[in-house]
């Protein structure tokens, strides 16, 4: 999937909501710079999520939740396993 | 529709998953029903309490089982629109057609419960809480399957 540039992904659930609501569909970039703020996917247990940087470290990166309601957790994943970072939503 | 949602059809884009865990599937009903009940429980204390000549004590029990039944019908609340927007997916409406209206009867209950020390409206409540929770406990079943 980072061999390409751009991928498309349709969003389940409500976590991000009100940005980002259930059934609405993003397209991501894949070959920039990921920076605190952005929102991304990235890829765990064979699954991809949705989720906003909050912090990057060295090798991992830390996102979270903009609908604390649904979900308090703090996600840190690898960098290699960030998709990419959402620059459309439609 | 724009070009992206035409090609969304053609070749239809990955599930990215805007939830807290795995999914973690953890949902209860329960915590939306206790909530109710507690509601039921509250009005049958307040309109047990005297009409007249009502003690220190009677006019604390009041204030506190009134501040019970606000909390609790506030909670019901919250737990159903968890259910609602996190547990209860599109496909669920072809088995339960009638869940956008139950729900959203159900928090308005909510909402005149907290307005009004009625028992009617307590039961009423919570049987559309149990309603919901019929539903849940189906889609959940067949969804483990």
């Amino acid at each position: 999937m980072k061999l390409s540039p751009f991928c498309r992904f349709k969003i389940e659930e409500e976590s991000m909501s009100p940005n980002f609501r259930h059934g609405v569909h993003v397209l991501t970039f894949n070959w920039g710079k990921i920076r605190v703020g952005n929102v991304a996917v990235f890829a765990d247990s064979g699954h991809f999520y949705l989720k906003r940087v909050k912090r990057i470290g060295k090798n991992k990166v830390y996102l979270e939740s903009d609908n604390k309601r649904a979900s308090n957790k703090m996600w840190h994943v690898l960098r290699k396993n960030i998709i990419g970072r959402v620059i459309l939503k439609y | 529709m724009n070009i992206l949602r035409i090609v969304d059809k053609i070749f239809p884009p990955v599930i990215a998953y805007a939830h807290c865990d795995v999914p973690c599937g953890i949902y209860d009903s329960r915590p939306a029903q206790i909530a109710a009940e507690t509601v039921v429980k509250m009005v049958e204390k307040i309109e047990g309490l005297p009409k007249e000549n009502p003690t220190v004590n009677d006019r604390n029990l009041f204030v506190r089982a009134v501040w019970t039944k606000e909390e609790h019908a506030r909670k019901c609340k919250e737990e159903l629109l968890i259910l609602w927007t996190d547990f209860f997916k599109s496909e669920h409406l072809e088995d339960f057609p009638n869940l956008h209206e139950t729900i959203w009867r159900a928090a308005k209950l909510c909402s005149k419960n907290k307005q009004e020390v009625s028992m009617d409206l307590a039961l009423e409540l919570k049987k559309a809480v149990d309603e919901i929770a019929e539903m849940f406990a189906k889609a959940k079943a067949s969804s483990s399957k």
